[in-house]
């Protein structure tokens, strides 16, 4: 099972490591090299992340709950991933509010 | 530029799925795409911080990233799951 392969130079998420390593400082236009192995690094986070996630928690399922609780010692991680799922949850309210609105009328 | 680059959470979706083997909630995946973002983020201030004190410049250069690697693993900030260290024999 190798992921790796449709990940290699895949156009969108390439480009996207490269602006996101200028959004945090890096040249406006970052060494090939450079942008390769934080794109590594991310599928490795990722990969053992959602390994751990599976052994905590409801075994064989990943749930935001394991998610949370692998990055509790992490103060950044953790602010991080509370303000986007808050976010979320306002947007999803706005909208069906939008929505009931809408269809009130 | 900061605020605007992220992961494409297709692909990000595929990925996690892949290993899981079952389907997950798009909350997962916005938790994730968001903490990969952060990590990028710890990544590129260590290997920034390296780049300045070997005496170069940006753009960042392999060598500094590994070494930034290098320094967060110590500092347990990358997860590691191949092998366990053993602190007190």
């Amino acid at each position: 099972m190798d992921t790796t392969g449709t990940f290699r130079r895949e156009g969108r998420e390439f480009e996207e490591v490269r602006c996101m390593m200028y959004g945090f400082g890096d040249d406006q236009n970052p060494y090939t090299e450079s942008v390769d192995i934080l794109e590594d690094l991310v599928i490795e986070f990722i990969t053992e992340m959602t390994h751990k996630a599976l052994a905590v928690g409801r075994p064989g399922r990943v749930q935001v709950e394991d998610i949370i609780f692998l990055i509790r010692k992490q103060p950044r991680k953790f602010a991080r991933v509370k303000d986007l799922l808050t976010m979320n949850e306002e947007l999803k309210k706005a909208r069906k509010a939008f929505d009931e609105a809408n269809y009130g009328s | 530029m900061y605020r605007r680059s992220a992961f494409p959470k297709a692909a990000f979706k595929r990925l996690i799925q892949s290993i899981t083997g079952c389907s997950i909630s798009q909350n997962v995946v916005i938790a994730m795409a968001g903490i990969a973002k952060v990590f990028v983020g710890e990544v590129m201030e260590e290997a920034l911080d390296v780049c300045e004190q070997c005496g170069d410049t940006p753009p960042l250069q392999p060598k500094h990233l590994r070494e930034a690697v290098r320094r967060l693993k110590n500092k347990g900030q990358i997860p590691n799951t191949k092998y366990h260290r053993i602190l007190f024999h």
